[in-house]
């Protein structure tokens, strides 16, 4: 148990904890602006995984040369966060809006169903067993010697998690969308009565959040090489807890919660035990929730009268 | 200032509400209110609480529908108008609908499992054409080969029928060839080929001559009949469901077709009786808010900051400092909103409602909460908005502000219309005066 050994761990869980954070973004960003939990969107991101394995067959990645590789790596994360966002829109207008005016559990209870049918088109799409997602890139350690392993992989999410999450912090804080999106958030009514359309705030905001899902699934493939029809339902679990710990509908709060439960599940497996990982990410959700029910950076929401 | 399009307009008033009913089940908030607001004018609602006054506002504004009447602003009712874009986009979402009816009634998982899966499990390359012949001959109900634990079966070609099981392929093979001989026979019909499904015919009578199942004959009729009417059931399918998801569509899009931000783009504003500001955010940005629909550019144009975008933002800015000045916070611009004194809130709230180019503002008792002091330079703030060339709709219950300031009051009580009339003439009026203070005796 060398420091050494525990700094592995931390990087393993900072690299998963980016992952599940930009999974947990996509969960706070819609709860954030109309209240409702998605539950399809782990398995919109198995979607976007789906589509990520059939591009890279079809674009014969697996036998490409670096160059191309980092190419068709961005290309993926594009198409998919296309592909994910529109999804997401899509599903917003033909399931979510009709039901924008009703009580809260009827979205609910429709996001499950549609849960259910992606994770049906997913079974149709990937077969019943798990699909092994080709190493695209190489495991060599960049830092070389038997010392602390950092891969191209380990790389890979970072240098594709920082910028998207930058990027959303700009977008939110500083452009006319985000501050939109802020309004609504606050108070949808007041932000319609001052000419702002809510119904393309909200569609936006289920782009944005399935775009980041999207680029996601990518990095999930890449990063733990195996897909299933069923990997949107754990993995979504995980990224809805972090958006809970973080305090739902905080974007900074998402992506600390996604971080300290990659942390959390890292160091868990490694001086633990690996199966005791999800008991205690969740023992630790509990405590922390029974201190500060809003989550670490949630605000606590006076009922409105 | 901006210029007033409608200055010389006269007759038509700016607002005209006829005849508006609001009901919530069985309660009558709101009773066939007519009200005419002429352009450029100031005119107060006031009655006892709960009268319907910020129901009749809710109404106006569009956060809920009228049961009756209309209201008409510009001569227009505030509606999205049913173009055939929104008719296009209907018929798509149809399409979608019926395309999903059709694959469930031509039972597209059993056709997918026939033409492209059945050929994975054989280990035949997938092209094209046996892909096509494979269509054909599920419509056909041609007999296939399929493989289940380990043994192959002979299926038909939906996968629906097992006719038989053997352990070796080829022996599957001469079982699946002899029973298609004995099925397209009965398919053509007696007399127009011998009338024996004598397995002699069948192309391989070799010495090891299968040994076939014995098959019901209706289950050979049911086989022989094939799949057609799948075809018709697809048809019916995509039409039924077409139908279907546009009408559905249609009916949503009519219920959110008044909708308060087609209100607000119109050009009527409002502020509330409980100040709703968006209280995290700075003064400025919540003034900015209301220049939204003024910047040009979309996300991609946003995030590259675009110069398009950056000048939009720099004029909306602009404006937004006019619209501070107006109401007199210039000062606390870079404040946030919640931490504001009451008083400020609700000049906020009027900034923030005039950035949108409103013509007409709706003030929902902007005076609530105020000391005198404040009161009287709220009054002179909405004197000047009227003077910009906005017109204003005020509910209020300071007496002396809606006396001074009005050019015309209407009373509301419980939901009634009972006056209308100058503020000297409604001072006067009886019905009035009673519903203030009762009636006596």
């Amino acid at each position: 148990m060398s420091v050494q050994f525990f700094l592995q761990q931390c990087l393993i869980g900072l690299t998963n904890g980016a992952l599940i954070a930009l999974v947990a973004l996509g969960y706070t960003m819609v709860y954030g602006i109309i209240g409702l939990i998605n539950f399809a969107h782990g398995d919109l991101i198995m979607l976007g995984a789906c589509l990520a394995l059939t591009l890279v067959g079809a674009l014969g990645l697996a036998a490409a040369g670096p160059a191309a590789t980092w190419m068709g790596i961005i290309l993926l994360v594009v198409l998919c966060g296309l592909f994910c966002g529109g999804l997401n829109v899509a599903v917003d207008r033909l399931v979510y809006k009709p039901l924008r005016t009703a009580p809260k559990l009827a979205p609910l209870v429709s996001a499950i169903g549609v849960s259910f049918i992606f994770m049906n088109v997913g079974l149709f799409w990937l077969g019943p067993s798990d699909r092994s997602f080709p190493e695209l890139l190489p495991s060599t350690n960049l830092l070389g010697g038997e010392g602390l392993q950092v891969t191209w992989k380990d790389l890979l999410v970072l240098l594709v998690v920082a910028p998207l999450m930058v990027g959303l912090t700009l977008l939110v804080r500083t452009t006319r969308l985000g501050r939109a999106m802020r309004a609504v958030c606050q108070d949808p009514t007041a932000a319609a009565l001052v000419g702002i359309d809510v119904d393309r705030v909200i569609a936006a905001t289920f782009f944005i959040g399935g775009f980041l899902g999207g680029a996601a699934s990518v990095i999930y493939g890449l990063y733990i090489n195996t897909i299933g029809f069923q990997m949107g339902f754990q993995n979504g679990l995980y990224a809805f807890t972090a958006a809970v710990l973080g305090g739902i509908g905080s974007i900074p709060g998402a992506v600390l919660g996604g971080v300290v439960i990659g942390l959390v599940r890292a160091l868990s497996s490694a001086y633990v035990s690996e199966r005791w990982t999800g008991g205690i990410v969740f023992a630790i959700l509990i405590v922390i929730l029974v201190f500060r029910p809003e989550g670490l950076l949630g605000k606590r929401v006076k009922e409105k009268v | 200032m901006k210029p007033n399009p409608f200055a010389g307009a006269a007759g038509s008033p700016l607002l005209d509400v006829d005849r508006v009913t609001v009901r919530f089940g069985g309660l009558v908030a709101v009773s066939e209110l007519d009200l005419d607001v002429p352009q450029g004018s100031i005119v107060s609602v006031i009655g006892p609480n709960g009268a319907g006054k910020t129901t009749a506002f809710n109404c106006i504004s569009g956060i809920y529908p009228p049961s009756a009447g209309s209201v008409r602003f510009k001569g227009r009712r505030l509606e999205r108008s049913f173009s055939a874009a929104t008719f296009a986009r209907a018929m798509g979402v149809g399409l979608l609908t019926g395309l999903l009816f059709a694959a469930a009634a031509v039972d597209v998982d059993r056709l997918w499992m026939a033409v492209v899966k059945r050929g994975m499990i054989t280990g035949e390359p997938f092209t094209a054409a046996g892909a096509m012949d494979r269509l054909r001959g599920y419509f056909r109900a041609e007999l296939a080969i399929d493989q289940m634990a380990g043994k192959w079966r002979v299926v038909s070609a939906d996968g629906a029928e097992v006719l038989a099981i053997k352990r070796d392929l080829t022996e599957a093979r001469r079982v699946r060839d002899a029973l298609q001989a004995a099925v397209t026979a009965r398919r053509i019909g007696p007399g127009t080929v011998p009338d024996s499904t004598d397995l002699a015919t069948t192309p391989e009578p070799a010495a090891s001559a299968p040994e076939l199942p014995k098959l019901k004959e209706e289950l050979l009729d049911r086989l022989a009949a094939g799949k057609r009417n799948v075809r018709w059931r697809g048809w019916a399918g995509l039409l039924a469901g077409w139908l279907l998801g546009t009408a559905g569509t249609i009916a949503v899009w009519q219920r959110g077709r008044r909708s308060p931000h087609v209100v607000a783009r119109a050009g009527i504003s409002r502020t509330f009786q409980n100040v709703r500001l968006f209280h995290n955010m700075s003064v400025l940005e919540n003034v900015l808010v209301g220049l939204d629909r003024t910047i040009p550019g979309g996300v991609l144009a946003m995030l590259l900051r675009t110069p398009a975008n950056r000048r939009g933002e720099d004029v909306a800015r602009g404006r937004a400092l006019e619209e501070l000045e107006f109401v007199g916070l210039t000062g606390d611009a870079g404040r946030i909103a919640g931490q504001l004194p009451y008083g400020d809130q609700r000049r906020l709230e009027i900034a923030r409602a005039l950035a949108t180019g409103a013509e007409l503002l709706l003030l929902d008792e902007p005076a609530a909460g105020m000391n005198p002091s404040e009161t009287v330079q709220l009054t002179g703030l909405i004197e000047r908005i009227r003077n910009r060339g906005v017109t204003v709709l005020l509910i209020e219950h300071h007496m002396n502000v809606v006396m001074r300031i009005s050019d015309r009051v209407a009373v509301l009580d419980h939901g009634i219309k009972i006056a209308e009339g100058t503020p000297a003439e409604i001072k006067r009026d009886e019905k009035v005066i009673e519903a203030y203070l009762g009636s006596e005796g």
